[in-house]
């Protein structure tokens, strides 16, 4: 820079506002799915994506306008005072208004954490039912899943990818397992929201004695919607998750009861 | 003093008759125990559960705003604050009737919130905004900002009102900020994304809850650093001290349990079944029980300090957590 001065020590108005709403909205957009115990606000992997692109480009502008602004108006020697004529009023700054303004919806506070709990009262000894259930890596009782496979057995940190009839996939880890308790707890690390339209979801499946010698299971599920933001659209709002996992748990603890029950 | 004899007498007769009646209220007055409510933010169901001990049952409900999470009781308990980072609220509750005065919307995501000893200030934490909003407890009128870092989530005071803790989650740091002047004295880095905080009666030690290093850290505050690091179970959320300062308990909301520190030795000696995702924790005003909120299973757990056994159970609200303090004089 000419006359030895460091543009960095000028601190232009717009560099500080660009760095304080990618900040913020960085943040909101791409904090890591497997870190939020915050009830309300969650990055989503998808969004974070396309925040990104705008980044690129809008960091981009700003350098490349900016740097020539600079260069062209830089201070003479012991004036180190932004220029009047800096861009910030006729460029920058609407830039960054316009960004806000389309981010704001970004901005505006995320989603509670849903749960849903699922009972099946099934006429089999508990010990019947955990068999079939018990493989972490063997998903065929349930009637939405055509393969499972993964590693690790039943210990914790094993990891199943479950493909589903559709051809959707779901990338899961085990947490916990209690074989003399016949549970365990898992979570699901990735899966695109157009196959389940959750976001940190985690997951208890117990199988406990009914009171008559048969089985009680509970499947039980924590997760965010599948739109961190505000507005979502109806396929990823609150609803969408609750009623997408309730069919998942449904389905998989009916067919569950039948293979159960069939006897042999 | 008075001017005459007749004043003097009616002031002997006065002051007789107020001993006698003081003598009747008896333990209302006399004692310094806090009411014996619990309060319990429902974030399902927009509602502040208040639970009476001495009537072992749910008394009250009250509406609050959306998706309420975090909450502050004062020491004496006549005043709760909530906030609503879904409606960007807070709201104010008097102790006494248990009637909203008070609501006004703050920031764009408040959740964590804290209550000076003398009732007369107000904190609250905003995630979005890296701010901590200092609000006047009468009229939750705004009275300062304080920037502070990245994702402020749990608030604490110390016991002398003097310090504001702040955990700054994206930070992985903890803030010191002097309450009077509002400006920061120290930050002090700990584990990954601090939640939860508390600090022991008397004010040397702070203990933090890192949720996503899955530890607790324990700061000296007269030394202005970390002295320990102890790994507790999955994603822990809440931190309660005991009044004798021995025991720490922090809620592992993976785990379903909570996790028992010695704080001599500085380790987890038990690890204790409660119930499912706990996560918002207190030891009672008389140091002999543990409140946990469960927010899975929509209770609140009561476990005897003594044998550290689970007593009683308390049906709450939908989703219930209680970020903060939820019990007058507990810890």
């Amino acid at each position: 820079m000419a006359h030895g001065v460091s543009t960095m020590t000028q601190k232009p108005l717009y560099f500080e506002a660009h760095v304080i709403s990618t900040r913020r909205l960085d943040k909101v957009l791409c904090a890591p799915e497997s870190e939020n115990p915050f009830s309300g606000f969650l990055a989503f992997s998808m969004t974070c994506r396309h925040w990104n692109y705008h980044l690129v480009l809008y960091q981009a502008t700003i350098a490349t306008y900016g740097a020539r602004k600079l260069q062209r108006h830089a201070p003479s020697s012991g004036n180190l005072t932004p220029r009047g004529n800096l861009p910030v009023k006729k460029i920058a700054l609407p830039l960054i208004v316009l960004l806000l303004l389309t981010m704001e919806a970004a901005l505006a506070h995320g989603p509670t954490r849903k749960k849903v709990i699922i009972k099946e009262q099934i006429q089999a000894s508990p010990e019947k039912v955990w068999e079939i259930v018990k493989n972490f890596h063997d998903m065929s009782w349930h009637p939405a899943v055509r393969q499972t496979e993964g590693e690790g057995g039943n210990a914790p940190g094993a990891r199943r990818t479950i493909t589903l009839n559709s051809g959707g996939k779901i990338h899961e880890k085990l947490e916990k397992y209690d074989d003399q308790k016949h549970s365990f707890f898992y979570r699901i690390e990735k899966v695109d929201v157009k196959v389940l339209p959750v976001t940190n979801y985690s997951s208890w499946f117990k199988v406990e004695p009914a009171s008559d010698g048969g089985s009680i299971v509970t499947w039980k599920g924590a997760f965010y919607r599948g739109y961190p933001n505000n507005d979502p659209p109806p396929e990823l709002n609150d609803e969408a998750a609750v009623k997408a996992v309730t069919g998942v748990y449904k389905s998989g603890l009916e067919n569950l009861k039948k293979i159960a029950e069939q006897g042999s | 003093m008075p001017a005459c004899r007749y004043q003097a007498a009616s002031l002997w007769r006065g002051s007789i008759i107020l001993a006698f009646l003081l003598l009747l209220s008896g333990e209302a007055v006399f004692s310094s125990t806090p009411s014996p409510l619990v309060f319990v933010t429902n974030q399902g169901d927009d509602t502040v559960s208040v639970i009476d001990l001495h009537r072992h049952q749910e008394t009250k409900t009250i509406s609050v705003g959306s998706k309420p999470a975090g909450i502050a009781v004062t020491r004496r308990g006549d005043a709760i604050f909530i906030t609503s980072p879904e409606s960007r609220e807070i709201h104010r509750i008097d102790g006494t009737t248990l009637k909203v005065t008070h609501a006004r919307q703050l920031g764009k995501g408040p959740l964590g919130i804290a209550v000076t000893p003398n009732g007369r200030q107000v904190y609250v934490a905003d995630w979005y905004e890296d701010l901590v909003y200092v609000l006047d407890t009468s009229d939750l009128s705004i009275l300062d900002r304080i920037p502070v870092g990245d994702s402020p989530s749990g608030l604490e005071i110390s016991p002398d009102g003097s310090r504001l803790y702040v955990a700054e989650r994206d930070d992985n740091r903890v803030s010191v900020v002097d309450t009077a002047t509002h400006r920061t004295l120290a930050r002090i880095q700990v584990g990954r994304r601090p939640f939860g905080l508390r600090a022991e009666p008397g004010g040397k030690r702070l203990y933090v809850a890192n949720v996503a290093s899955s530890d607790l850290s324990v700061i000296d505050l007269e030394e202005g650093q970390v002295i320990a690091t102890i790994p507790v179970g999955s994603t822990p959320y809440g931190v309660a001290v005991t009044p004798d300062k021995r025991h720490v308990f922090v809620t592992n909301q993976h785990d379903n349990t909570v996790s028992v520190i010695d704080t001599q030795y500085l380790k987890e000696v038990r690890r204790l079944e409660v119930g499912e995702f706990p996560e918002g924790i207190m030891v009672g005003p008389q140091g002999d029980r543990l409140f946990v909120i469960n927010w899975f299973d929509n209770e609140m757990v009561v476990l005897d300090l003594e044998t550290l056994q689970i007593t009683s159970r308390y049906p709450t609200g939908e989703s219930p957590r209680s970020f903060g303090i939820f019990i007058a004089g507990g810890s």
